[in-house]
């Protein structure tokens, strides 16, 4: 039976006990992590998470229950056996690299050798190898001010693993980084856990690095409020099945990760209730909406991918409802070109002559949702009522009641539920329109 | 346990991350250190300037005997022989005076002829300004004062092998003067340093030679060890002569300069008290402005003892090298001192002299001693810095 190299138990832990600002970090936490295990701390930031992380590496003392690392109780040492302790078992990273500025790379990386003692040549050796492995030794008679961010946490990963500790603690190792720095730094703790067997406890807010972890323990308020597995690994904790049953709760915790358990339940309800597509088809729906709105890929491919199959990568719905979907996406991309038109004109103050065309072009869209007689003044206000939603001078609320609003008072004179239909349609024209950098080829 | 050289390098990280502040706390000590350097310095120079005209070696165990004036007890050779019978008596060296006429080329002056032995000039301690002193056998040489030169208005080097001539000028029964030409010529061999008595100094037994010497002017009395200085003193006393003791006068002025040095070092030592407060702030800053670095440190494997360590020798550092920039400050300023007051001494026709005395003991006493002054700022900021929790520490803004 594999024995837990963490071990905490009924941990509670306040800040400045007893003081006017006492703080209740954490409480009730238990967890196991074993060795290998590739963990995460995941939630939302003063959820106490961080404060697990600093318990377990021996310089936060719980206030109630244990912390066994390795089956040993790091705070019953004195602070000198205590970092002896430390440096054998656990290694740290932080956000913010922490490096000393006063000190270069190669002396940074063997700062936690120097401190124990070691021969020279043994830490020029150690140094070497890491700093190859990690890609950072050309910045080795560096000073860290002169490294990018990603150089940075790589240093740091070197110095953290310089005495090649067991466990790895990590806290936002990549929450200052660019995403590809991050990746980068993500893909070294990664190796570190699959090539090196070491234990990597990892804290972080990002929703986007679960998928490293065995296990990923979601934290709120100070509490642990769910484990979960990682099916896409195999796990090292024995599982008990029947008592962590896989649910849609855990998709739904990766779709929404600030969510409480109970309006996760409340979004289950309302996905039954209003939409036809599984939670998995919506993943997908999701994915091939954004490539087009990119214009990665045209209206055919749209709908082919629709149809396509659920297992072969499609999002696996009837070709009807394929067809209409398709229509109505591509329809708003088209439609909403004339927004995004008026609007660049409009921001950059250019006097332009189809001023005119475009409005009657989006009040035409607005028409096509209406079976009825159109009379010209009609149309006229409404032209007008479009014009002043799309420069800014009314907003949505505005919008719908003007176009119900009778001829005589000033408004289009369409019914109730027409003008909804009308403003909802609109809102979308308007949000595609929006001019966002780099959706412009 | 950490390396030396290790420590070192992490010690001395303060050069280059706070050159400005690191180098003008070092200042502000030497400053501090410079101060005790140059006062007490000045008071072993003082002494020195003192002391090095009037002890020379064996001048210290030597009494120095002379009549009272009185016509009865007179210092003649019966008396030599009782003084050399006094119990611990090594050895009595008799000065005999007489006025005389000394001729150099075609100058001639009246003079004070001194007839000695050679040791007579290690008892008195009389030491060559210039040349040399007669050796025993030498009776063909003579020594002079250099107010001789300064009747003569020559400069030693025109003098020295030179030959002259006296004439002395002995007093007789019944007050009549006796006139005696020495019919010799003497070779001048040195020049002692007396600007106000015109002297000569020839063997003693030139005169005796010449004629019967009645009775000596002086005599140096030496006595086996300084313990039985006081004994032979009284002795000598009782018979009637007037004693005086250089050891004495030495011990007198020891006593003086002591003081005056310990005065001096006082007010030196409220620079130094303010230099130190100036360094245990700078080292109080420091440990507020590295907080951060000793929760990293003490995240990534450094114990409280390690830190400790870093934050005293650190300390220790800046202490010693204050020493070594204060004594640089002091010897130097003091040396400097001393050339200008020499410089404007001799233009007004004084003689050199050294006002400052910087002996090797003093100034390794004192770089140890700000060593361990640099070590005793530290010790506060050293101990809150191992005892700092790492966590507080490294989320210290």
């Amino acid at each position: 039976m594999l024995e837990p190299i963490i071990k905490i138990k009924n941990m509670e832990i306040i800040y400045n006990l007893g003081k006017e600002n006492e703080f209740k970090a954490s409480s009730g936490v238990n967890m196991d992590i074993y060795p290998n295990e590739y963990i995460i701390f995941f939630g939302p930031s003063g959820c106490g998470k961080s404060t697990v992380l600093y318990s377990i590496l021996g310089v936060l003392p719980p206030t109630k229950g244990e912390v066994l690392v390795k089956g040993e109780n790091p705070y019953v040492y004195s602070p000198e056996e205590l970092v002896k302790f430390q440096t054998a078992v656990v290694g740290i990273m932080y956000q913010a690299f922490y490096l000393i500025p006063s000190l270069t790379v190669f002396d940074n990386v063997t700062l936690p050798m120097v401190f124990q003692g070691v021969h020279p040549n043994k830490r020029k050796k150690r140094a070497e190898k890491l700093l190859t492995r990690f890609g950072i030794k050309k910045q080795a008679n560096k000073l860290p001010e002169a490294l990018s961010g990603g150089q940075s946490q790589r240093v740091s990963v070197a110095r953290a693993f310089v005495n090649d500790p067991e466990i790895l603690l990590a806290d936002e190792p990549v929450g200052n980084l660019d995403s590809i720095s991050a990746d980068a730094v993500m893909d070294t703790l990664d190796k570190i856990n699959i090539n090196d067997k070491k234990t990597i406890i990892l804290v972080t807010h990002d929703a986007k690095y679960l998928p490293y972890a065995h296990r990923i323990f979601y934290m709120r308020d100070g509490k642990v409020v769910s484990v979960v597995p990682n099916p896409e690994k195999k796990q090292i904790a024995r599982i008990d099945r029947q008592k962590t049953l896989v649910t849609e709760m855990e998709q739904l915790t990766k779709i929404h990760p600030y969510l409480t358990p109970i309006e996760l339940k409340v979004k289950s309800i309302i996905n039954y209730l209003t939409q036809d597509l599984t939670f998995d088809q919506l993943q997908r729906l999701e994915k091939i909406v954004k490539i087009i709105i990119e214009r990665k890929i045209n209206s055919k491919k749209f709908y082919q991918i629709l149809l396509q199959k659920f297992s072969e990568g499609g999002v696996g719905i009837s070709p009807s409802l394929a067809r209409v979907m398709a229509d109505k996406v591509d329809k708003i991309l088209t439609q909403s070109k004339d927004v995004r038109r008026y609007r660049s004109r409009l921001e950059q103050n250019i006097f332009y002559s189809q001023k005119k065309v475009l409005i009657k072009n989006l009040s035409k869209y607005l028409i096509e949702k209406y079976k009825g007689e159109i009379t010209p003044d009609k149309f006229k206000r409404l032209e007008d009522i479009v014009y002043k939603r799309i420069t800014g001078i009314i907003k949505k609320e505005e919008f719908e009641k003007m176009i119900s609003l009778s001829l005589k008072k000033g408004g289009a004179g369409f019914s109730k539920r027409t003008a909804k239909k009308f403003t909802r349609y609109f809102e979308k024209l308007l949000i595609q329109g929006l001019e966002l950098d780099n959706f412009e080829h | 346990m950490m390396r030396i050289h290790d420590i070192v390098k992490l010690s001395t990280r303060m050069f280059k991350t706070r050159p400005a502040r690191t180098w003008l706390t070092i200042l502000g000590i030497g400053v501090g250190i410079a101060a005790v350097v140059v006062l007490v310095g000045l008071g072993y120079g003082l002494q020195g300037v003192l002391l090095e005209k009037i002890v020379f070696g064996e001048s210290l165990l030597s009494l120095d005997v002379s009549m009272t004036g009185s016509k009865i007890i007179v210092i003649d050779d019966k008396q030599i022989e009782e003084f050399l019978n006094i119990k611990h008596v090594e050895d009595v060296s008799p000065l005999a005076n007489f006025n005389s006429l000394i001729t150099f080329g075609k100058l001639t002056g009246s003079i004070s002829l001194q007839g000695v032995n050679h040791e007579y000039f290690k008892y008195a301690g009389i030491i060559p300004k210039e040349g040399k002193l007669f050796q025993e056998g030498e009776n063909n040489k003579v020594v002079l004062s250099s107010a001789v030169l300064k009747l003569f208005e020559i400069e030693p080097a025109d003098i020295i092998g030179k030959k002259v001539r006296f004439k002395v000028f002995i007093p007789g029964e019944n007050s009549e003067i006796e006139e005696i030409s020495l019919e010799k010529n003497y070779e001048v061999s040195g020049i002692i340093e007396d600007d106000f008595s015109i002297l000569a100094f020839i063997h003693l037994s030139e005169l005796s030679s010449n004629f019967s010497i009645p009775y000596y002017e002086k005599a140096r009395v030496k006595v086996e060890n300084s313990e039985y200085l006081d004994d032979v003193e009284k002795e000598i006393l009782d018979k009637g002569f007037i004693v005086t003791t250089l050891s004495k006068t030495v011990e007198q002025a020891n006593k003086i300069f002591r003081g005056i040095q310990i005065m001096l070092a006082i007010f030196g030592g409220i620079a130094l008290l303010v230099s130190a407060i100036g360094m245990f702030n700078t080292m109080t800053v420091t440990l507020l402005e590295r907080t951060n670095e000793i929760g990293i440190m003490r995240t990534i494997g450094a114990s409280p003892r390690s830190i400790k360590i870093l934050f005293l020798s650190e300390s220790i550092v800046m202490g010693f090298l204050g020493g070594l920039v204060g004594i640089g400050i002091g010897v130097g300023g003091g040396t400097l001192i001393n050339f200008l007051l020499n410089m404007l001494a001799t233009r007004m026709g004084g003689t050199s002299i050294s006002l400052f005395k910087f002996p090797l003991f003093f100034l390794s006493f004192i770089a140890i001693f700000s060593g361990v002054m640099g070590f005793f700022t530290g010790v506060f900021p050293a101990r809150r810095a191992a005892s700092l929790n790492p966590l507080d520490a490294i989320r210290y803004k």
